[in-house]
């Protein structure tokens, strides 16, 4: 039931060539990792131009219910 | 990855209006007790990435002489070490600098607005901090995190924040003040207005969304990769615990200090079944069939932490939870909102066998979010 709720087969489905379309260059960005996560070819070929956010997995927080810091 | 939490000490040389210590103690951690701690980590998980995060208290009040020491013995321990620190900044000097750009530390502090409204909230350190992250970015170290914590003081200032840290070329984030803690009464009067705090948040969402070179917002990130299907919260399966000031370890970093969750007195011989965060687990689980939580449609961005992180903090689960969700589902509708928006627009002009079925789960999506937003 909860999986129903996600949206990963929004992007999933969503081409390369779709994401370049997206306007706004934030979320072009995230889409473009998360759709080279899903392709393990392209992964391979392009991990490292894409892999800046994936860097900040571990610094990743979320969500910030009002932990300050010193956490 | 193992994700370990080392909090030296939980003394602090500031005291801002919304502390969330449990206790100010006296008590601080041995360089003997760090470097067995480093070794017993290494013993226990030989192959794996460990990331240690040392915060407090104001880590740095511990002084130089430890961290130098335990870095130089993560050199001879394990090369899979990597460190981050949440500080003040306040007692950065030139040894930290170099310590932090020749070891690659991340560093996460706090500024909670712009001249007075920072001053407000956190002691008067607005000079000394943005002074030190200049130096930072002279030092050439990159990975600073900035955080925010948002009360009805500095709302309206978020976006001047904002604003700084994007010239400044900082990583930003913000988090909504929560009362707990040594100072819980006083930062109970500094609960920000969800209306404001979330059309706040919205704009600078809009303004960042559509921005060709975006500051780097984590949560924003975040929270669309989430929505992308992402796992939530911390690595479910990645070993996480913290060694407290008291010599305790504990399952989760935002424990120590709480006697009722110690695991025991690190004593080099310990023996972990399983180190990671059990009683947030058994507590979301007991979220998901209970409580609100159940029918919400953001439960699987928020996996239940509105109401489970504030368990851990009032062992009872107050209104505040509430006033959490009132602060988030708008912010999480509207990127939803947004999303969609987007990825529909490709969706129209494509073209293929798939559209019938991407439109229909698309509108389903799309009347989820329209009917929890209103």
């Amino acid at each position: 039931m909860k999986d129903e709720k996600k949206l990963t087969l929004l992007s999933r489905e969503l081409t390369l060539e779709d994401i370049e379309n997206v306007k706004s260059p934030a979320l072009r960005e995230i889409l473009k990792e998360h759709f080279l996560q899903q392709s393990d070819e392209l992964k391979h070929k392009e991990h490292s131009k894409y892999s800046e956010y994936s860097k900040y997995d571990k610094y990743s927080r979320f969500p910030y219910c009002g932990i300050t810091p010193g956490d | 990855m193992i994700h370990v939490s080392i909090k030296p000490t939980s003394r602090c040389n500031l005291n801002c209006l919304y502390c969330n210590l449990q206790e100010k103690s006296k008590a601080t951690l041995s360089i003997v007790t760090v470097k067995d701690f480093l070794s017993w980590l290494v013993k226990n998980f030989p192959r794996e990435r460990i990331n240690v995060r040392w915060g407090g208290g104001e880590p740095l009040l511990t002084g130089f002489d430890l961290f130098n020491f335990a870095v130089e013995w993560q050199k001879r321990l394990s090369p899979n070490f990597e460190n981050e620190i949440s500080t003040n900044l306040t007692l950065l000097d030139e040894n930290f600098l170099r310590l932090f750009k020749e070891n690659d530390f991340a560093i996460f502090t706090s500024l909670d607005g712009i001249g007075h409204s920072h001053n407000f909230q956190r002691d008067g350190s607005f000079d000394i901090v943005i002074k030190a992250l200049k130096n930072l970015k002279e030092y050439g170290i990159s990975k600073v995190f900035v955080n925010t914590v948002v009360t009805k003081f500095n709302c309206n200032s978020l976006e001047e924040i904002y604003d700084l840290c994007e010239s400044l070329k900082l990583k930003w984030n913000f988090t909504v003040v929560v009362p707990s803690g040594i100072q819980k009464v006083q930062a109970e009067k500094l609960l920000v207005n969800p209306v404001d705090f979330s059309n706040t948040i919205i704009k600078i969402f809009d303004k960042w969304f559509m921005s060709e070179s975006p500051t780097e917002i984590l949560i924003f990130y975040d929270i669309i990769r989430y929505i992308m299907g992402r796992d939530n919260c911390v690595p479910k399966n990645d070993p996480q615990f913290s060694l407290g000031f008291d010599g305790n370890l504990y399952a989760c970093r935002l424990l120590v200090g709480n006697p009722m969750y110690s695991l025991g007195k690190f004593t080099g011989q310990n023996y972990i079944e399983q180190p990671s965060c059990y009683t947030c687990s058994y507590q979301r689980n007991d979220f998901y069939h209970f409580y609100q939580c159940k029918n919400c449609y953001f439960d699987f961005l928020c996996n239940f932490n509105h109401c489970a992180y504030l368990y851990e903090v009032y062992f009872d689960v107050p209104d505040i939870s509430n006033y959490l969700c009132n602060c988030w589902k708008p912010i999480y509708a509207h990127i939803i909102e947004c999303i969609r928006a987007e990825t529909l627009f490709n969706y129209q002009h494509s073209k293929g066998g798939k559209n019938n079925e991407r439109r229909e789960k698309i509108n389903i999506i799309k009347s989820r979010a329209n009917f929890r937003r209103h």
